[in-house]
């Protein structure tokens, strides 16, 4: 009898404290993320010029002129190279974290100058950037010249320039991936390795078989969050080719909704954008989740 | 442990304190008073038709909204505290905003409109009146005002009026000019070319377009800028309704004219990566020697060091008439909570073109005097001046449902291959012959 | 107790050890020298950046100049301080409310659980520019609009990064301590504040430096909550700066330089916190 009355009591004790402890943070969740996304997938339906107080609503014409618009294969297109650039990030993020770990001679040098970059303001670090790519005035272009090299055009109308574009955001976070990969290995057991070393396993081995499958959640994590940057990319873009680039060679999924919301005040598409781009980004972590499971199993 | 509590609690009292202050106390200016007597003085002689009525006394708060964010703090604010020490206990207040229209737009949404803002591309004529304040009664008039009706709504009442005229030319470096041995200004295209190749062998760039940017060729995309200079048409812009082809032999001069420039090295090295900055920075020191525009801007290339009487704009060859387009339409809000005192400054900034110059533009008021030596000599070619009509909102409407953006496609056209850029002019007029339909546009 | 940098994966092969640190140098030039290349440039005057290479050193390596300017122009005192009252106010809510949402995803069971992770993280993938409006709306209708509480509630909300790091470290302290306090009597609030919370000190370090580092580099939120220039923050006076200056480089760049002197201090004495309070909570002890 008291051992049931105690039960309940600390059942009651326990939900208690799980509503109180989630109350708040859900409260700010429902609040400035989950009732703007509700607005935006109602958004989503109409035509709306972002400032009448009425909407008019028009079924799922939003979402089939984004998905016919041939400009959008275009821009999915230098989505590519985002992604490019940061599986290149993640991947040189994984490998200083590796090489950083062993006994390297500046080891803490090293490791605090590339993490850096990460606590610059992105707008300063793209005005930089904006001053290094110039063709005519950049410092890059003066040392190639130098030594007898030709100038590299940045800025121009082939795929290239999104590459440039997404080198940006690699130089500014890939020193946050190598701090996370650090925390990562540092949870692998060293007896592992001295196990592996005894029967007889080189680098090779030990980072194939030991390293990567310690740090299978690390490396998951690491690619979401890349996948989500990668594809919301946008800054660079937009204050380096305002207009979107020569021909538009810049344009990313978000400085295209920001034209089609602010510049021709089609807030209802801009919305079926947003919607569409969720369920990309999802479904592209669906997969790599999918991918990545059926690697290490 | 507890010494751990310690610092977490410290922390957030720290935290609810400081936020606390949060409070800071509105920026009242305060009224200094200073010379009172300049002040009336100069406002009686204003250019109102009708005298100045006997003013209440003004009280309140209001703000302007500006897009001129590098004058706000500087500038503008002289301009507010010297209106505010004219009428002590009003508060007015300069906000720069950058990113003007999406800002702007964002709180009109929520119903957070600045009492003074301009009329943003969104927001057509018919809808003027829900969101603006009729002025009929500040005085201003088609006489004493430019582009008088282009702030007419509607119901024939006047909601805005425009910040500035402007004047389309090509600004010119003197200096650049005497250095490659051009004596005067070409009046035809062939002078131009002529005087394009001396340019380009001295080692100066003819003409900057500093097209990374996007806009900055804008003034070579409208009828109301490029077209009307040939035809002296002031509806020119706004007959293309009926039009199927949008961009026509007028618009492919200037379409043309670009891609020729560009062909022949006119243009920067590598237009691409051209920058405004690195552009206006050339044009100061001569680097560069021309730049078709309008009336903003032979000021930015003098703040840059270069000096004023080298600046001069002439223009463009070939043309018989000079386009004068307004630029943008202020208006007050309609829940302003001081409708007088936004009257007032509103009228306050207009006279005597205040506002105007201190953003280095032309005072909108008919009748100002002198302009700026640069747009004298525009001027003074001798070729009338023609004030183009304010594009008719199913024009404007039509565009951007359709997306068709005309700046875009011509710098596209810039730099395609020749049947790129055909192609892309026929998909443009194509897209534009199906939408002016249904937008009003006869068949 | 963190691990002894051990020579695990250390490079057997000599050459290939060689190239490997070639490569290292090649990353951390490549890294540092923007940056280097912007405090050369925020030390020379006008004239001398448009006469000299950008890889010449200033005449005078002392020329503060511009940061003076820059410093009474910009008005970086006023962004400061209310920089500093929205980090303070708001990160230590976000990370408080981080521990506490980690706590009961970490230690209990119940149905919704997975529901709730999934709540936190889902919004990441939701198009931040898209949302504004209706964020705008939410921010107004509470009365928020132009006053500091806007930034500071929208900075508050818990962090999934946040979460996912305090998960995995409270993963790491064992129950048997919950076990023994809930013994004794302890509630679970009580062991949520004593035992709990002091375990994740470096956690809880390390997550504030990175929430501190968004808070004061975003620009955006201020920007558009809170347009008044006497709730300036220092992104926003950065940027109305740069708009102005935008040709003028040294001034520029002593802007730049500026605003990443402070992140840089906290940075270079709070390093080992930053590195080591994440790779600790993984080390099972």
């Amino acid at each position: 009898m008291r051992s049931m009355s105690a039960g309940k009591r600390m059942d009651l004790e326990k939900n208690i404290t799980i509503v109180s402890f989630l109350l708040v943070p859900f409260l700010l969740l429902l609040l400035f993320s989950y009732y703007p996304a509700v607005k935006l997938f109602q958004f989503s339906f109409a035509e709306w010029n972002g400032i009448d107080p009425q909407l008019k609503y028009v079924g799922f014409d939003n979402y089939a002129e984004v998905l016919s618009d041939p400009s959008m294969r275009q821009v999915a297109i230098h989505m590519i190279a985002y992604i490019l650039m940061m599986l290149v990030q993640v991947a040189l993020g994984l490998y200083l974290a590796i090489v950083l770990d062993g006994a390297i001679k500046g080891r803490k040098l090293f490791r605090a100058a590339i993490f850096m970059p990460y606590i610059l303001n992105t707008v300063a670090v793209v005005y930089i950037f904006n001053y290094l790519y110039s063709y005519e005035h950049s410092p890059i272009n003066a040392l190639l010249n130098v030594i007898g090299l030709d100038s590299i055009r940045f800025i121009n109308e082939g795929f290239s320039v999104n590459l440039y574009m997404a080198l940006i955001g690699m130089w500014q976070y890939v020193g946050f991936n190598m701090v996370i990969f650090l925390a990562g290995l540092q949870s692998i057991p060293q007896e592992q390795y001295e196990a592996a070393k005894i029967d007889g396993a080189n680098l090779y081995h030990k980072i194939r078989f030991i390293t990567l499958p310690s740090i299978k959640r690390t490396i998951s994590i690491s690619l979401m969050l890349g996948i989500n940057g990668a594809l919301q990319a946008y800054v660079q873009a937009l204050l380096i080719t305002p207009g979107g680039g020569p021909n538009f060679a810049t344009e990313t999924f978000i400085t295209k909704t920001l034209r089609v919301a602010q510049f021709y005040q089609k807030f209802g598409k801009a919305s079926a954008m947003g919607v569409l781009m969720f369920l990309f980004i999802i479904l592209i972590i669906v997969l790599q989740n999918r991918l990545l499971k059926e690697r290490t199993d | 442990m507890k010494k751990f509590h310690a610092w977490l609690i410290i922390g957030l009292v720290l935290a609810v304190t400081l936020s606390g202050c949060g409070k800071s106390g509105s920026s009242n200016e305060g009224a200094s008073p200073s010379d009172a007597a300049q002040a009336s003085g100069e406002g009686a002689s204003s250019e109102k038709a009708e005298g100045t009525p006997e003013q209440p006394k003004l009280e309140g708060k209001i703000v302007f909204a500006t897009n001129y964010t590098n004058i706000a703090d500087t500038k503008l604010k002289d301009l507010a505290e010297q209106f505010m020490s004219e009428h002590p206990g009003t508060t007015v207040e300069f906000e720069g905003i950058k990113d003007y229209d999406s800002v702007v737009s964002t709180r009109m949404a929520a119903g957070e409109l600045p009492d003074i803002s301009y009329v943003m591309p969104s927001i057509s004529r018919d809808v003027w009146s829900q969101y603006y304040l009729p002025i009929d009664d500040v005085g201003f008039t088609n006489d004493n005002l430019y582009f008088y009706t282009a702030g007419l709504g509607m119901d024939n009442k006047l909601y805005s009026v425009t910040d500035s005229i402007t004047f389309t030319g090509i600004t010119y470096n003197k200096k650049s000019f005497a250095e490659a041995g051009i004596t005067s200004t070409p009046k035809t295209m062939d002078e131009f070319w002529s005087a394009a190749e001396k340019l380009k062998q001295k080692g100066i760039t003819p003409m900057g377009t500093a097209l990374k940017e996007a806009w900055t060729t804008y003034t070579f995309g409208g009828y109301d800028t490029w077209g009307i200079q040939f035809t002296g048409d002031p509806e020119l812009k706004n007959t293309y309704i009926d039009k199927d082809d949008y961009i026509d032999e007028l618009q492919l001069k200037a379409f043309d004219f670009l891609r020729e420039m560009q062909k022949k090295g006119y243009f920067e090295k590598d237009i691409i990566s051209a920058g405004w900055d690195q552009f206006k920075k050339d044009m100061a020191a001569g680097k560069i020697a021309m730049y078709y525009s309008q009336s903003w801007f032979p000021s930015q290339p003098v703040e840059l060091g270069a000096k004023v009487e080298d600046i001069g704009t002439f223009p463009f060859p070939d043309t018989k008439y000079i386009s004068a387009t307004n630029s943008k339409m202020y208006a007050i809000s309609k829940d302003t909570k001081s409708p007088e005192l936004a009257k007032a400054f509103l009228e306050w900034l207009w006279v005597d073109g205040k506002y105007a110059s201190a953003a280095s533009s032309l005072s909108p008021m008919k009748n100002s005097g002198n302009y700026d030596p640069a747009t004298e000599e525009l001027l003074a070619s001798g070729l009338p001046v023609i004030e183009a009509t304010a594009t008719s909102d199913n024009i404007t409407k039509a565009l951007t449902k359709a997306e068709l953006d005309i700046v875009s496609t011509m710098n596209g056209y810039i730099l395609k291959s020749d049947e790129d850029a055909a192609q892309a002019v026929k998909q443009f007029n194509e897209k534009w012959a199906k939408i002016r339909l249904e937008f009003g546009g006869a068949k | 107790m963190s691990r002894s940098p051990a020579s695990n994966l250390t490079i057997e092969n000599r050459s290939f050890a060689v190239v490997n640190y070639l490569f290292l140098l090649a990353v951390l030039v490549a890294i540092i020298f923007p940056i280097l290349l912007v405090v050369i440039v925020s030390l020379k005057t006008m004239e001398e950046y448009q006469s000299t290479s950008v890889f010449q050193l200033p005449q005078d390596i002392l020329n503060f100049d511009n940061y003076r300017f820059v410093l009474e122009k910009a008005n970086f005192i006023l962004g400061a301080r209310n920089t500093l009252q929205l980090i303070v106010a708001s990160v230590s809510c976000s990370v408080l409310m981080g521990t506490m949402v980690a706590y009961i995803l970490g230690r209990f069971e119940f149905r919704m659980k997975k529901f709730v992770l999934l709540a936190f993280l889902v919004p990441t993938f939701i198009p931040y520019m898209t949302t504004a409006i209706a964020t705008f709306t939410v921010i107004k209708n509470l009365h928020l609009y132009n006053t500091i509480y806007a930034g500071i509630i929208l900075y508050m909300g818990a962090n999934i990064v946040g979460i996912y790091i305090f998960l995995q470290y409270i993963d790491n302290i064992p129950d048997a301590l919950d076990e023994s306090a809930r013994i004794d009597g302890a509630s679970y609030f009580r062991i949520y504040w004593s035992i709990i919370l002091p375990q994740m000190k470096s956690a809880i370090t390390t997550i504030a430096i990175i929430q501190t580092i968004g808070v004061y580099n975003d620009f955006f939120t201020p920007y558009l909550y809170m347009p008044k220039s006497s709730l300036r923050t220092i992104s926003t006076s950065l940027s109305g700066f740069a708009s102005d200056r935008g040709a003028d480089w040294p001034l520029m760049s002593a802007g730049i330089v500026l605003v990443a002197l402070p992140t840089l201090v906290v940075f270079l004495f709070l390093q080992r916190y930053i590195i080591s309070g994440i790779t600790e909570g993984s080390v099972k002890s």
